[in-house]
This record gives C-alpha cells, sequence and structure tokens, in this order.
C-alpha cells in the first residue's frame, strides 16, 4: 500500500506493488489542471480567457470540452449551476474540481489499480476496498465542527463531494440571485456514480438551498445528505443504505 | 419558469376558489396575504412534517389582522368545497375576524395544458397552514424541473457526532469553491 498525503490532495493505493510513478503522475494531472483552470492566476488558460486575451474558439479541446460540460450542467440544473461571474468572467472551479479528482482515479485504473480513493479537499472517487478489505468508510463532516463526524457511509466504487460553508464564510452562491446568501443550509454531501457527478451536482443542489434535497431524490443514480442551518439534517430516501450505524 | 409560473398561481387559483366556496362575502385579503407567503417561497407542494422542520412555519406568516383594518366580518363556512351545496348563511356569524374554518379542503382536479392537477388546503386554528399536491404531472419530464414535482417525505434527524473511525472525510474545505491558491500550495509541497 502506498499513500501520498499532501493535503489537500490525497492519493492512497491499496493494492500491493504500487508505483510511486503512477501517483506523481496523478499529481501532475492536478497540477496541469491547476495551472490551466486556475481563476486567481493570471498566467492560467482560464484566465486569458476572463482578461479578453482569449478567445473561447482558440482556446484548448479541455477548455472547450470543460465550457460545454458546464453548459450541460447548467441545463440540467436549471440554470442553478453557472460559471458566468456578475463581473462577467467565468469560473469553472465548481465542475473542474470534480472533474480532477475524477481523472486522476481514471489515471489509476488504467494503469491497472482496483483499490484506492483519490481525494483533493474533502472530495474523492473510491474504488474497490480500503485497507481492512471492507468498502471505504467516509464521514461526513460536522459543518459546525471541522474535527467532528456526523454521519459515516460505507462506499465503493463511487464518488462523494461536499458543499458548504467553511471558516470564511460562504462560497457558494445562488447564480440565479447573487445576492441570495443560502442561509437555511450549511452543508451537503452527495454521493454519486463518480466524483465529478458527485461534485457539480453538489455544487448546484447547494445554491438550491433547502429545494436541492428534493432534487436530488429524483436524481437517478445519486443520494444527498443536507444539513440545515438549524441543525436538522434531511437525507434522500436511498442514502440509509449507505449508512454506518 | 412559465411552467413554474403556471404551476404557482394554478395552487392560487384552486386555494383561492376552495376558500372562497366556502364564504359568502369574498374572499378576505387573509386569503391573498396567506397565498402570497407560499408561493413566495417559489415552491408548489410541500409536505407538512418535512417543510416544518427545515423551514419553520414560511406558510404561516399570517399574522392576525388589526382590528381596525379589517374588513367586513365573515360568515360562517359551512360545507366542504369538494360537495358545494349552496352555503346558507345570509346573516354573517360573527366569527374570529379573517379566519376560515378548520378543516382538510380538496380542491377539483383540474387540467392544466401539461397535465392534471389537484391541490388540498390545511386549515389550522383558522388559518391556512398548507397546500399539498395531491395530484401532480409526473411523466412530463420536458415541462418541469425535477424538483417542482410533489415532494416525498424524507428522512430528517437531529445531527450527532459519530464514531470518527473513518478512512476519509468528506466536507466543505477551504479549496472547495477554488481548485486554486491552496491546492496550488499544496502541490508545490507535494513537489518538493
Amino acid at each position: 500500500m502506498r499513500t501520498y498525503m499532501t493535503m489537500p490532495c490525497i492519493v492512497e493505493i491499496v493494492d500491493a506493488n504500487a508505483d510511486v510513478k503512477d501517483i506523481e503522475a496523478v499529481f501532475d494531472y492536478f497540477q496541469h489542471t491547476d495551472e490551466s483552470f486556475s481563476y486567481f492566476k493570471p498566467t492560467s488558460e482560464l484566465s486569458a480567457i476572463n482578461s479578453g486575451k482569449l478567445k473561447l474558439e482558440d482556446a484548448s479541446a479541455e477548455m472547450r470540452e470543460i465550457f460545454a460540460l458546464c453548459e450541460k450542467t447548467k441545463e440540467q440544473t436549471d440554470g442553478f449551476f453557472d460559471i458566468l461571474q456578475p463581473d462577467g468572467t467565468y469560473n469553472t472551479s465548481g465542475l473542474v474540481k470534480g472533474l480532477a479528482v475524477h481523472r486522476g482515479a481514471e489515471i489509476l485504473r488504467r494503469r491497472g489499480y482496483k483499490n484506492f480513493c483519490v481525494e483533493i479537499a474533502g472530495d474523492m472517487e473510491v474504488s474497490g476496498h480500503n485497507e481492512d478489505g471492507t468498502d471505504w468508510v467516509i464521514g461526513i463532516q460536522n459543518p459546525f465542527n471541522r474535527y467532528e463526524v456526523i454521519k459515516r457511509v460505507a462506499l465503493t466504487n463511487k464518488g462523494i463531494a461536499t458543499s458548504g460553508v467553511y471558516e470564511r464564510g460562504s462560497h457558494i452562491y445562488n447564480p440565479k440571485d447573487w445576492t441570495d446568501k443560502i442561509e437555511k443550509i450549511v452543508g451537503l454531501t452527495v454521493i454519486g456514480p463518480n466524483v465529478y457527478e458527485a461534485d457539480r451536482f453538489a455544487t448546484a443542489c447547494y445554491a438550491m438551498g433547502e429545494e436541492g434535497i428534493y432534487f436530488l431524490e429524483y436524481l437517478d443514480g445519486f443520494e444527498g445528505y443536507l444539513v440545515g442551518s438549524n441543525g436538522i439534517a434531511m437525507m434522500t430516501t436511498g442514502f440509509a443504505k449507505y449508512i454506518i450505524t | 419558469m412559465k411552467k413554474y409560473f403556471l404551476s404557482i398561481f394554478t395552487i392560487l387559483s384552486f386555494v383561492g376558489y376552495a376558500l372562497y366556496e366556502r364564504q359568502v362575502n369574498p374572499a378576505p385579503p387573509l386569503i391573498d396575504n396567506t397565498i402570497t407567503a407560499t408561493a413566495g417561497n417559489g415552491r408548489p407542494g410541500r409536505t407538512l412534517a418535512v417543510t416544518d422542520i427545515v423551514t419553520p412555519p414560511t406558510v404561516t406568516t399570517n399574522t392576525p389582522t388589526p382590528e381596525g383594518r379589517v374588513p367586513k366580518p365573515i360568515p360562517t363556512p359551512v360545507t366542504p368545497v369538494t360537495k358545494p351545496a349552496p352555503t346558507p348563511a345570509p346573516t354573517p356569524a360573527p366569527v374570529a375576524l379573517g379566519k376560515f374554518k378548520d378543516g382538510t379542503y380538496d380542491g377539483d382536479i383540474a387540467d392544466v395544458y401539461y397535465g392534471l392537477v389537484q391541490v388540498r388546503a390545511v386549515v389550522q386554528g383558522g388559518k391556512l397552514v398548507d397546500v399539498v399536491w395531491l395530484n401532480y404531472p409526473q411523466d412530463n419530464q420536458t415541462s418541469l424541473s425535477k424538483s417542482a414535482r410533489a415532494r416525498p417525505l424524507l428522512t430528517a434527524e437531529a445531527i450527532a457526532a459519530q464514531d470518527a473511525q473513518v478512512d476519509r472525510v468528506s466536507g466543505a474545505s477551504a479549496t472547495s469553491g477554488g481548485f486554486v491558491d491552496s491546492l496550488a500550495s499544496a502541490l508545490l509541497q507535494a513537489k518538493a
């Protein structure tokens, strides 16, 4: 087994004879993604688009693909996912992060690994089993106390992502109403077929506020756990099957 | 969006109709106020138990009308809407102002252009406290967003600390919004 843990990125391979080169390939991919899609780095390709130096049609195939996926997600979520910021710039991070983790996991799969976990900052994709030979045990962080777990779920071959508030305050906006502070909920965890799917719907459904959990209820292949600012949580019907009591 | 508004408008129509049927006089302002509160939430079809937990009383926002501004007294409502018997109330009974009779009132099934809809109005303590979808088109995915359908009753619970023995923790971190900044610095550490 080999674990590379450099918060917030963790790559853990359970399979025997894991090669550090394979883990580095994942990290290289993360770094490449960050350099292309960083909203803040002036050198990123996304910044070139946002500054008007680069037109989307002239951008890399990868960039155009991401924009297309963002547009698809916007349509699928009734506009609650939108990379267009109030100032006219684009911020793709609500989708790129989950996609990067998922593709990091794909790199490991292509190289023959079966049992591993790839994570960036609380969003992760788990494959096969953990070191104990059981499903991966994932805790849902208490939005009111980051050192506490309020739920444990057992997952294999799934993605899980959480959107919510953190110490510096809410970081998710409602793109349909930028003045909406989404105050009634503090955390939404989504389990999906992979972390790309889980992450983009966690972002969009969080922006829906309390409605997000109902959206997830009807979304095939997804389950959700929503924590309200009053400390009451709601879960989708199928979420219970993952819970470790 | 248009259909969404249409849904809300349909609720308003039915509830208004249901309550109107129970009155001799035109619906008092309370109806409008109450329904606006419901529709202002923008969400059709709520289920009492769940929404009560998560959104405390969004539908019970109608405050008692101040005495001086109250419209004419309202006769006692008598029969349920579903059996629209003539209302025998030529002499308005002096009931509490702006109040409805407690009970559950089902509206008629109506055919809107995207399907059949029916709503139920719940009156408690003289106030309209809930509007529930009894019938709502479920088969037309293109016309309605999924979350706008009838509501299931989802499990709700108070959060509580659990055994912290886990492989990983999923939570909103300072980097979630960005995939930037802290990730970049972390990668530099990883490379070092």
